[in-house]
């Protein structure tokens, strides 16, 4: 009994003392993108947990106010206008989809609001259309196409085919790709090109169009159903027998668990191998996660976990809400992620956070990455001169 | 005067030859009425006289302008105005809306009373019976100051008192305006207390064409279509 | 490319035919006897997939285990529809077509959510066939051996319906239905039974559908709508209600599919099946094998508000002017998203009431109005007012470019060719990166300094909104307005009386697609930003439930139809994980007991 009131007593006094939380806008497709985005949304909530069990922020308890942007751009602007306006959030964060990233970047440019892209992918927030207010998580297209580059140029194949979704990401890692290979390996030839559309793949006709190619090795951008329909069709129509093939992102919980035992042996992706990373950081992570979920944390939980941090490191720096300080604390931020430190970068907001590169293998059933390697996010991006190129003039 | 003429008109439809080398010819003030039995291409002459229909052979003349390639909206600025077998207003308008949309400067009431309507244009097209909605249809056809008149039978659905006063009016405007009238009609009354000069079809053909007196004595014509025997006309 | 491969690829067409032609009978079959464009037929897909996936699993992956799978989810996919059929659409068949698009439409939203919560959101991959899970080697190349069991299932689908439709007494009676409503009735024929005995079987067949796709593809939750696209499409290239029609479009379509992967323009597969059917429906307006539409449904008689504009209006306007005093922020925010939607509804209300010309593509007019605006400020740095100015005139051509074929059409064919207008359009913004951004699409789109504030931008809003709302109602109550309408009531009698039918259509399509345009353009400058999301089928279908929640009658309702659902998808999504499904009830409650619209509710409560 006397615990009870003693605990409510604490909870009382804490109360009181934490009368006005800390308000973070937190923005994203859960409905459209839910494979990725539940884990996601449990990610944020352990981080948030951690963060207020250690006294929050400045003093005062974080709260995530999280909203649905129902995937498209001009729903997402809205939502982000009603956690600025009526929420009174003091940031926002998240973001799947690249046009909606795109969109809600623009808008924190326009209302002067720092926003933490935490999972678009498109190069284009931090490069071209690169802003003072925005800041991106997870590593881009471009840098995790290049993580896969120094593989792909070991094995000195002369002819690639190339399988991509038929939207920006897809296009950019086709790009980027074919760009940074034809730079590492001379007279290497692109000799065909499929971008069905996402989400539509006619795997059967992709998989022969790409065999009468007869290819040395394959590059996919492919993830969710359609990576699925790919798998299937190309190993029963023997596509990958003696080539290579390499997958972005298809080491990711998220698509790869739902591959089972037709987990194609061999494949060289990203991916997020959450078995086996036995670091101090990662191990921390993942006791606590299964802990609090009863569940294995997929790539999505790291992106949540470490975006919602990343807000409170830069509040902790910043010593202060406000904007201006805030968005000068996130360029160069350092702090810890599950992945090993994280730095974002001053000249172009990009974070230095990396992916794991390895093979794919079948244990027991299931799909797992094996013989990977950690790739630094810091290793994988152009020259600074390239970057500052690309990016605009503040 | 001819003003309507049509010659070798022919329809098919999947191989069967639903109008075949129709002619017939309308005059100036006279009421015309087409008779056949169902089926014998009434509908479809009046289609291709109306511009509903594309005849696959034949020319249709109106007041000596060849109208065959013409659309249904320039045969009715050359002055044909025509009535359909399913009464054919805007059904979501008033009468004197219906009226307006149609007219091109024909004084409204004096319409509306022509065709026994006064009174009635701020009434809903929808509520009327179905014999006013046939007198609008009327007024409608009347509106455009139409030199020819084809009605695809006018009095169907009316009851006998409604008929008669309906086709003495149609009488009056031919006799008095020197209107063309040409009329399809099932009630054998009606036609010969009518018309000045009846066509008959049967499967397609024109079998009898004359006055009244003619087309009763017409042994081909009592044959295939009055022939009864009972003598009823 | 070789014969041989060539061949392959065309064996490769097969299969996907048999696949769409599988889905697509079910809808056909339905249309034809019920007339219900079943939106939430590719729902039934998703769920024959994911339930065969389930069962599969549990009754272990024996032939016996794997078959009997199939089946039942087949069939419980067919008892789900008899339910459906029970409790929501017997209760339309008077009604308003549309009224009964958006019942299914709720349908779709409501399956969708309770999937999401049975199977959660990964996607469920099932197992291979037992049996046939290699592939036999034919033209050289591997080809699967359950490919081989699809392209022969699809015609001896399609042979089994034929007989059951030629020599059962149930058949007989579904094609009396088919051909002619009234005659079968007449007849004696207990619609309500065979209604509901065929939307079993039409939503069985989907089901079956969906778990024959089990060894080819996941169970995932974006599948309805997609599928039910194809469907659509199949189902409207190959005539309304014609089983065979439906086999050849979706022979000819999963073909060219095949053969633009083959031939290395796989790009063109976004597009090609809504181009394939733009060219059919401009050559043949009833498709490959479909009969003309008997007479539509004569629309619901609506006066269309005639009399001055209530003085309720002009004092509902003066408050609207005053709004910013009293709110700020928010509420704002959601103020500008209401009247730019509102004029969109509007536009869109016109189109299928006044003028009769019912489109799922709206979105097309919205979208190009956006994007004229969007490219003109981004990419040509014209000033806020010109690039304004400039969406209704994109629009407007691009009405003008739409109405070229589309006056010939009428009914769901029209409604289908707009589907396909916008899916073109909508390809066309996704692909030319240069010009559009594509995926991405177009950002800093923002208003100039003068009306960037939100009290501004929502005056600015308020203003062109209302004159635009006004110059509409003054032009339906003018006199091309009646001649409009009066093309719609009774295209003869218009013809006959010398109305242009043609050129008023073509004028009540450049009008609508005009405003829809300005209201893509302010949307953009409140937005910021524009992507293809704004040309795309969902945003064609919120206008039609923003209509039809505000009534096709009044002009009212636009604003009030586009209020209600910004209100309820904004307070749905945040309060409520299942928002979707909660909006789907409440589609469903409104279809119930406001089936007028709110605007026919307060109407009749005035009187």
């Amino acid at each position: 009994m006397k615990a009870i009131l003693g605990v409510l007593a604490a909870t009382l006094v804490a109360g009181a003392a934490a009368a006005q939380p800390v308000k973070l806008g937190e923005l994203n497709s859960y409905k459209v993108f839910a494979a990725f985005l539940e884990p996601y949304k449990k990610g944020m909530e352990l981080a948030t947990g951690e963060i207020n069990a250690a006294g929050g922020i400045l003093g005062r308890p974080l709260e995530v106010v999280i909203r649905d942007d129902g995937g498209t751009p001009g729903d997402a602007v809205r939502v982000a206008e009603e956690l600025l306006t009526r929420e009174g959030v003091t940031a926002l964060a998240g973001t799947f989809a690249s046009n909606v990233g795109l969109a809600v970047a623009d808008l924190a440019k326009q209302r002067k609001v720092l926003f933490i892209a935490a999972e678009p992918l498109t190069d284009k927030i931090v490069w071209d259309n690169g802003n003072r207010y925005t800041f991106r998580l997870r590593p881009s297209t471009y840098m995790q196409t290049a993580m896969l580059v120094p593989e792909a140029a070991k094995l000195a194949k002369q002819r690639w085919a190339i399988v991509y979704p038929n939207y920006e990401y897809g296009q950019s890692a086709t790009a980027a790709f074919k760009k940074l290979l034809g730079e590492r390996q001379a007279g290497v030839q692109f000799i065909a090109e499929q971008a069905p559309a996402l989400g539509r793949i006619d795997a059967g006709a992709v998989v022969q169009a790409l065999e009468e190619a007869k290819p040395d090795a394959i590059f996919s951008s492919l993830f969710g159903p359609d990576l699925a329909k790919f798998v299937r069709e190309g190993n029963l129509r023997g596509l990958f027998k003696g080539r290579p093939v390499f997958n972005l992102l298809g080491g990711e919980p998220e698509y790869l668990d739902p591959l089972k035992d037709e987990t194609p042996e061999g494949w060289v992706v990203t991916g997020y191998p959450w078995q086996s990373i036995q670091t101090p950081d990662h191990a921390r992570f993942l006791a606590a996660y299964q802990a609090k979920f009863n569940d294995y944390p997929r790539l999505g939980s790291v992106v949540g976990y470490a975006a919602i941090h990343s807000f409170a490191a830069a509040a902790k720096k910043a010593g202060s809400l406000d904007t201006e300080k805030l968005v000068e604390a996130m360029k160069g931020l350092t702090l810890p992620s599950p992945f090993g430190p994280v730095t974002y970068r001053a000249i172009d907001h990009q974070s230095t956070m990396g992916a794991y590169v390895g093979r794919l293998a079948l244990k027991d059933g299931k799909g797992v990455m094996v013989d990977w390697s950690f790739a630094d996010g810091a290793g994988f991006l152009p020259a600074d001169d390239v970057v500052l190129k690309l990016r605009p003039k503040e | 005067m001819t003003l309507l003429s049509a010659a070798g008109l022919t329809k098919a439809y999947g191989g069967v030859r639903a109008v075949d080398g129709v002619d017939l010819a309308v005059d100036a003030g006279q009421m015309v009425a087409m008779i056949g039995p169902n089926g014998a291409g009434k509908s479809t002459c009046f289609g291709m006289i109306g511009g509903q229909i594309r005849p696959d052979a034949g020319r249709v003349q109106l007041d000596g302008v060849d109208i065959t390639a013409y659309l249904p909206k320039a045969r009715a600025r050359l002055g044909l105005g025509r009535t359909f077998q399913v009464a054919q207003v805007f059904t979501s308008m008033s009468v004197g809306e219906n009226l307006a949309v149609a007219t091109r400067g024909a004084a409204l009431p004096l319409l509306l009373d022509r065709v026994g309507l006064a009174g009635a244009a701020d009434r809903p097209a929808a509520a009327l019976a179905y014999a006013d909605i046939k007198r609008l249809e009327l007024a409608l056809a009347l509106a455009t100051g139409p030199r020819l008149l084809l009605m695809d039978e006018p009095t169907a659905g009316m009851a006998p008192a409604e008929r008669r006063s309906l086709m003495t009016l149609i009488a009056g405007l031919a006799r008095d305006d020197g209107l063309a009238v040409l009329f399809t009609e099932h009630d054998i009354d009606v036609v010969f207390g009518h018309a000045n000069r009846i066509l008959v079809l049967d499967r397609g053909k024109l079998i009898a064409a004359g006055a009244p007196a003619a087309i009763r004595a017409d042994a081909r014509v009592r044959a295939v279509y009055l022939g009864h025997g009972d003598g009823s006309c | 490319m070789t014969a041989a491969a060539l061949a392959s690829y065309l064996l490769t067409g097969l299969a996907g035919a048999s696949s769409l032609f599988l889905v697509a009978a079910g809808l056909s079959l339905i249309f034809g006897v019920t007339r219900i464009v079943n939106f939430a037929h590719g729902s039934f897909f998703m769920l024959g997939l994911y339930l065969a996936a389930t069962l599969v699993e549990a009754f272990g992956r024996t032939p016996l285990g794997f078959w009997g799978g199939v089946l039942l989810a087949s069939a419980a996919v067919g008892v789900f529809g008899t339910i459906v059929e029970i409790l929501i659409l017997r209760r339309l068949y008077g009604a308003p077509e549309l009224l009964q698009l958006l019942a299914t439409f709720a349908v779709v939203l409501i399956v969708k959510d309770a999937a999401l919560w049975l199977w959660g959101p990964e996607d469920v991959l099932g197992p291979r066939a037992p049996g046939l899970r290699g592939a036999v080697v034919i033209f050289g190349r591997a080809v699967p051996e359950y490919d081989l069991l699809l392209i022969a299932l699809g015609p001896a689908v399609l042979g089994a319906l034929w007989l059951l439709l030629a020599r059962t007494r149930f058949g007989r009676l579904v094609r009396a239905a088919t051909e002619d409503r009234e005659m079968a009735s007449a007849l004696g024929v207990d619609q309500a039974r065979l209604f509901t005995l065929v939307f079993a079987l039409g939503s069985a067949l989907a089901g079956l559908g969906g778990a024959l796709q089990l060894p080819r593809e996941p169970a995932s939750l974006g599948l309805d709508l997609a599928i039910v696209a194809d469907a659509f499409v199949v189902v409207v290239v190959g005539g309304l209600g014609s089983l065979p029609g439906a086999f050849l479009a979706a022979l000819l379509i999963a073909e060219l599919k095949a053969l633009c992967i083959g031939l290395g323009v796989s790009k063109l597969t976004l597009v090609i099946e809504f181009l394939v059917m733009a060219i059919v429906l401009a050559i043949r307006p009833h498709g490959l094998l479909g009969r003309p539409e008997a007479a539509p449904r004569a629309s619901a008689v609506d006066a269309d508000g005639a009399g001055s504009t209530p003085p309720l209006a002009w004092i509902l306007l003066g408050a609207a002017c005053l709004l910013p005093l009293v709110l700020g922020g928010y509420p704002l925010v959601l103020a500008i998203d209401v009247l730019i939607l509102a004029l969109f509804a509007a536009s869109l209300r016109w189109l299928v009431g006044p003028a009769g010309l019912v489109s799922f593509g709206h979105a097309a007019f919205f979208g190009l109005g956006a994007y004229a605006a969007g490219i003109a400020t981004v990419k040509l740095g014209w000033p806020m007012a010109a690039s304004l100015a400039l969406a209704p005139v994109a629009a407007g051509i691009g009405a003008i470019a739409f109405s070229l074929v589309a006056v010939r059409l009428s009914g769901v064919y029209l409604a289908m060719l707009s589907l396909a207008f916008a899916q073109i359009v909508w390809s066309l913004a996704f692909q030319w990166d240069a010009l559009t951004g594509g995926s991405n699409g177009l950002v800093g789109v923002w208003p100039s300094a003068d009306v960037s504030g939100k009290p501004a931008y929502y005056l600015l809003t308020l203003a062109v909104v209302a004159l635009a709302w006004l110059a509409l109602r003054r032009f339906e109550r003018g006199r091309l307005g009646h001649a409009i309408r009066a093309v719609r009531d009774s295209p003869l009698r218009a013809e006959a009386v010398g109305l242009d039918v043609s050129g008023l259509r073509r004028a009540a399509l450049l009008v609508s697609g005009a405003l829809a345009g300005l209201a893509g353009g302010l949307f953009a400058f409140s937005k910021g930003s524009l992507s293809p999301e704004t040309l795309s089928i969902p945003r064609s279908v919120d206008g039609l439930v923003m209509v039809l929640l505000g009534g096709l009658a009044s002009p009212f309702g636009p604003i009030l139809g586009a209020g209600l659902f910004t209100w309820l998808q904004d307070e749905a999504a945040r309060r409520v994980d299942f928002w979707r499904a909660l909006v789907g009830l409440v589609i469903l409650a409104l279809v119930f007991f406001v089936p007028r619209g709110l605007a026919g509710f307060f109407g009749t409560h005035r009187r």
